[in-house]
């Protein structure tokens, strides 16, 4: 043998060819496969308050969320999720006071400003709901307008100190405490005999004696842009309002009566107002927070003149006995003013392309802010806060953008993106493979872009290098995750594995948002104005293609569809289309668009009769769809509360002449006299596919799994009680089960949840009674009950009667869940994990095994163990190292989402509702990975010890030869 | 002493032939549907009964073909011309269901088998039927002519009761001593009914005596 330099060359090179072709997990990758976001949601409400030296931006949120925000990071202090809204927030001094209610009872809380822990709370029920409350002045007590009744609490207490019931006619949703009485003031609806009209009731503090009560401000309501309460400590609490058809100021000291009101005139406030400009003026409450500023209250009058609006703020003071008011600041175009300590106040400004923002009032600070409101929106709210002595206004847009601006940065300080925390969909996005794929694919699909070899081996080594620098760089952490940061770099190619994808949120604020699926770096975001409902890739990333994939949002408003067509990788608008109906629902159609190359979208259309649109609304789409000669099947009246869901195919002419098909009905299912409908489930996308036709039994016998993509689950609520299951095929409304539970109860609280997969079906309601708990049914379908028996028809269709044999069983599910969902692998190989989306927040995936419906209630046999069967154990296991989330509690998850990855063991798993959490996991374990413990070192020293050894026995192997021959 | 026995024994013997009785007795309907073919476009001709049992089954009933039954335009409600329909009207007041099938399944059949799946409530209550008949491999063909079904079978499903957890008993836990209380070790059938068996042996034993003591007597 005879080792040449240029057989050396080769071996050096197929072993550097070996450093970067390998496609394998590594142990620097362990532990840093998910990302964690906590939201609290778009904001209600704000209030700056400083506790403990520390600046904090108190919210509640349309997610019912109370929480602190540190002022200089964003960072959320704490959070409080609750189940009811929050209609009331106040921080003083180390408290934070909320009030929620639910449909039936009202509840107070008062949280520890610092660390967010229940202090204190009370609960009453209340058929009107909460309306408002407020702290006692120089008391830990709460007064609290519950229902109709006016009520005192202590701290700690279960009753009240005292309660009033006040007058049914007038809904009171303001109280006003001040010295030693309660003012609790409502609106008056109007009647024909009197306008609309504000009640005061005067109640003593102490005792709740009614001390006297009287109407005022006629014409005017609370809220309605025309009224506002101001509060001083000093001079007492006040109205002033305008009335309709006036230009002046009607001020009422609250209880007083004699005289009712004094009048002032909105010109000694602002010079250049004109009587028609007031008679289109608004004022609005500024001092919020009654703490804040009680000595001399603020308020704001806004006016339009010449298509320029302009915001004065006003101040209340008195000389004498004399009440005054005076003009503070004024600013142009403002989106919204917030008040701050010491007089201060700012005005925020939004432009096409920044925000202005200014703070007057003391010492005058300004700043400008880059800002494209196409991304999140316009500013909504605003609060000032201090960091030291240095304004900071927080900003919270209409799409769901939370934002810090400050000094002279052209960069909010911080931001965060709670329109995730609104998110109804989600779409995964594969993005472009890494470029030495792209090289094979080229070789694939297009010889002529083909490079050398050498060329393609340079590539290969570049990319590798890059990757060896990132990894150097980000600390060795190759596809980490974490904490969601918003700010790292965002994706925009693909990886080996698959894992490296962008996910697509659409969120019912209107904002269209991108995310890299390993890190949750932010990528882009699109306000579309619309609440959007569902996303769909409509083209998904093609290697050595110019065509940008794309992601088609889908909103609508009152009678329209809103379809808008996204750059996926860069979040540009494409198209966007007003269709004229109102959909149902919409699903991906199996044909795609000639001319743009997306795949085509059905809307279900109930009216004005029923029939399938087509997007892109084009005649080329239909005939494409026709072309592609599916029958097209969609069901209507499956909507919580129907008593009948009825199926359609849609019906494609030979003639088309619109983009929309009509559709015909083919079948009626009824639901039993007495029941109503509450929810349908479906096959997630390609949730159906199975790698095995049966399941192999302990005597190698098959019992052949009953597959058919077309069923669908519909639950109904009994008017006798209890629930009904029903399992149907979509295509030809046949009952293929059907099963009740009649101890169960669905409600707002217990919703009833299921997931299909494979054969299964599988679903959870709550069980009152004794023993009461949460019941997993597992519901799994066979071809029959015989084994080695199915159906030997080579071509199955829905329209032929196929009944299924059933197995079911039930287990105690450990917990209440939000949500439900199984894993997703490419070919279906890997068994499936069923995800727990759990009210705790914990996200629990549980092998397929342990809801097996054929566990035995008894030891298993050798037969059954060979099946791989477990004894019947009523309770799910809620076992830590099943927890995915681990030590995250992720709140609200509404959704539970797999998507499969190149890797057929290994799933990508999303939780998102209000907190979004993201991972991989491989339910079958990392089998066709290299294991942790696989070490890269190793294998190039072996490799190179090998090449050493060949280089040093070459020359006693060729001297062992040359002997030889001599002798 | 004997005469007891004998009266024992022939109640026994009624009890179980009353039983046996039950048993044989013929199942009724609880249910009974008059099964309207669309033979021609839009005209139903009655072409069998359909008959729900109370036994949990159903059977069909074919009627003969001399001038049988057909439903009025009324009943008929014009139903899709693309479907063979088939209507069935409950006897008993009840609902009438219509069940429409692909016209194209049927076509050159002369096999073709129909079959009804009627669900019940767990009281019996009908609340759904599904219809098939034919094939879909028909409607591969370009020509030919609808041929009714010749074979028709007959199921009743009823709705299950949904499954439930099979909890283990309950713990008790002696307030006492704080230890789980310990179940009754199984008692054999002898410990467990020994005050039914020795009463009963004793009196067969007494009984032996009196036969023994009668046969020397005769002889």
């Amino acid at each position: 043998m005879k080792l040449t330099g240029g057989s050396l060359a080769l071996a050096v090179l197929a072993l550097g060819s070996s450093l970067g072709g390998v496609h394998a997990l590594f142990p620097d990758e362990a532990g840093r496969i998910d990302w964690y976001r906590a939201q609290i949601g778009v904001a209600k409400k704000m209030q700056a308050h400083t506790h403990n030296d520390t600046a904090y931006i108190y919210s509640i949120t349309q997610r019912n969320a109370v929480a602190a925000l540190r002022a200089d990071d964003g960072q959320i202090a704490w959070r409080q999720v609750l189940s009811e809204p929050v209609g009331t927030l106040l921080a003083r001094d180390d408290r934070v006071l909320t009030l929620s209610s639910s449909s039936s009872d009202a509840h107070v809380h008062v949280w520890d400003a610092g660390s967010g822990a229940l202090a204190w709370g009370f609960s009453q029920a209340a058929g009107g709901g909460a309306r408002t409350a407020t702290f006692v002045r120089d008391s830990d007590d709460v007064i609290a307008v519950l229902g109709d009744e006016l009520v005192r609490v202590a701290p700690g207490s279960n009753t009240p100190a005292w309660s009033l019931a006040l007058n049914g006619t007038a809904a009171y949703k303001r109280i006003v405490v001040h010295g030693k009485s309660v003012f609790a003031i409502g609106n008056v609806a109007s009647t024909r005999q009197a306008k609309q009209q504000l009640h005061v009731v005067e109640v003593d503090t102490a005792s709740g004696a009614v001390k006297t009560q009287y109407s005022t401000a006629e014409g005017v309501s609370l809220g309605g842009g025309s009224l506002v309460v101001l509060e001083s400590r000093e001079y007492g609490a006040y109205l002033v309002w305008r009335e309709s058809d006036n230009i002046v100021w009607h001020i009422h000291r609250l209880g007083m009566t004699s005289p009712m009101w004094e009048i002032y005139h909105a010109k000694m406030v602002e010079v250049a107002l004109m009587p028609p400009d007031m008679l289109t003026s608004t004022i609005a409450e500024l001092d919020t927070d009654p703490g804040l500023n009680d000595a001399t209250p603020r308020f704001t009058l806004t006016y339009t003149r010449d298509g320029t609006q302009k915001t004065v703020v006003v101040e209340m003071y008195r000389t004498g006995d004399k009440l005054e008011m005076r003009k503070i600041a004024s600013f142009t175009n403002s989106a919204a003013v917030a008040a701050g300590a010491q007089r201060t106040v700012a005005a925020v400004r939004t432009s096409a392309d920044g925000v202005a923002w200014r703070v007057r009032g003391g010492a005058k600070h300004s700043g400008d802010v880059v800002y494209e409101s196409s991304t999140y929106g316009g500013v909504t709210h605003a609060a000032l806060v201090f960091v030291g002595s240095a304004p900071r206004i927080v900003v919270q847009t209409r799409g769901g953008l939370l934002a810090a601006l400050a000094g002279d940065s052209r960069e909010p300080v911080w931001t965060r993106d709670e329109s995730l925390a609104h998110a109804a969909d989600m779409a995964l996005l594969a993005l472009p493979p890494p470029a030495s794929s792209a090289e094979h694919a080229a070789k694939e699909t297009d010889p002529s872009v083909q490079p050398s070899a050498a060329i393609r081996f340079v590539l290969r080594w570049v990319a590798t290098a890059q990757a060896l620098v990132e990894s150097v760089t980000s600390g060795f952490g190759i596809g980490s995750g974490g904490h969601g940061g918003e700010h790292a770099a965002a994706p925009t190619e693909g990886d080996h594995f698959g894992f490296r994808r962008l996910a697509v949120f659409g969120s019912t604020t209107g904002v269209v948002a991108a995310v890299g699926s390993q890190d949750g770096a932010h990528a882009w975001a699109h306000y579309l104005k619309t609440r959007v409902e569902r996303v769909f890739i409509t083209r998904g990333s093609q290697a050595l293609s110019s065509a940008a994939p794309i992601v088609v949002a889908v909103g609508r408003t009152r009678n329209a569809t809103v379809v808008t067509a996204l750059d996926a990788l860069t979040g540009k608008v494409v198209s966007r289309d007003t269709l004229p109906f109102a959909y149902t629902r919409v699903f991906e159609l199996p044909a795609s668009d000639p001319v743009s190359g997306q795949r085509l979208l059905g809307f279900a259309v109930a009216e004005p009769t029923p029939r399938l649109a087509v997007w892109p609304a084009t005649v080329e789409a239909v005939r494409a769809l026709g072309a592609a000669n599916v029958p097209l099947y969609f069901e209507l009246g499956d909507g919580a509360g129907s008593t009948a869901v009825q199926g359609f195919r849609a019906e494609i002419g030979d003639d088309v002449a619109e983009p929309w098909l009509a559709a015909q009905p083919a079948w009626t299912f009824d639901l039993p006299a007495g029941e109503t409908l509450i929810s349908t489930s479906r096959y997630e996308d390609g949730a159906f596919h199975t790698a095995l036709q049966g399941r192999v039994l302990g005597d190698r016998s098959v019992l052949y799994k009953y597959i058919n993509p077309h069923v669908g689950a519909l639950a109904t609520q009994r008017s006798a009680g209890g629930i009904g299951v029903y399992l149907i095929d979509r295509v030809s409304g046949r009952l293929l089960h059907a099963a009740e539970h009649a101890g169960a109860l669905v409600s707002t609280g217990h919703p009833f949840l299921a997931t299909l997969s494979e054969n299964r079906v599988i679903y959870q309601f709550w069980q009152p009674g004794a023993p009461a708990g949460y019941v997993t049914a597992v519901v799994e379908l066979f071809e029959s009950d015989q084994p080695d028996t199915r159906d030997e028809r080579t071509e199955v269709s829905s329209l032929d009667l196929r009944l299924p044999s059933v197995v079911a069983t039930a287990f105690v599910a450990p917990e209440a869940a939000t949500a439900l969902g199984t894993t997703r692998t490419g070919s279906s190989i890997t068994t499936r994990d069923v995800l727990f989306a759990l009210a705790s927040g914990k996200l629990l995936a549980l092998p397929d095994a342990m809801l097996d419906p054929r566990r035995p209630m008894h030891a298993p046999t050798k037969d059954e163990q060979a099946e791989g069967l477990v004894a019947y154990s009523a309770p799910l296991p809620l076992d830590p190292r099943r927890v995915l989330s681990h030590s995250h509690a992720v709140a609200g998850i509404a959704h539970v989402r797999s998507a499969p990855t190149h890797l057929e063991s290994t799933s990508l798993v999303a939780a998102f509702g209000l907190d979004v959490f993201f991972t991989r996991t491989s339910p079958s374990g990392t089998f066709d990975q290299l294991s942790p413990s696989f070490s890269k070192a190793n294998l190039v020293i072996t490799s190179l010890a090998l090449v050493a050894g060949c280089l040093l026995g070459a020359p006693m192997v060729r001297r062992k030869l040359t002997n030889r021959a001599w002798a | 002493m004997r005469a007891v026995y004998s009266a024992v024994v022939m109640l026994l013997l009624s009890i179980l032939a009353l039983a046996n009785t039950d048993d044989t007795l013929a199942p009724s309907a609880t249910e009974k549907f008059e099964v309207f073919h669309d033979i021609g476009y839009n005209e139903f001709v009655q072409r069998g009964e359909l008959h729900v049992l109370n036994d949990g089954t159903a059977q069909y009933q074919p009627i003969g073909l001399q001038d049988p039954p057909r439903l009025t335009e009324t009943d008929s409600k014009h139903p899709d011309p693309s479907k063979y329909t088939v209507i069935l009207r409950s006897l008993n007041g009840g609902a009438q269901f219509v069940l429409p099938v692909l016209r194209c399944r049927l076509v050159d059949d002369s096999k073709a088998e129909e079959t009804f799946v009627i669900h019940t409530t767990e009281n019996g209550d009908i609340f759904h039927i599904d219809y098939d008949a034919g094939n879909s491999a028909n409607c591969q063909k370009t020509h030919g002519s609808v041929s009714p079904p010749v074979h028709t079978k007959a199921l009743l499903r009823k709705r299950a009761v949904g499954p439930a957890p099979k909890l283990n008993p309950a713990a008790v836990i002696d307030m006492d001593t704080g230890k789980e209380h310990q179940p009754e070790p199984p008692k054999s059938f002898l410990a467990k009914y020994w005050y039914y068996i020795v009463p009963v042996v004793i009196m067969l034993m007494l009984g032996g005596d009196d036969k023994q003591q009668e046969a020397p007597a005769q002889s």
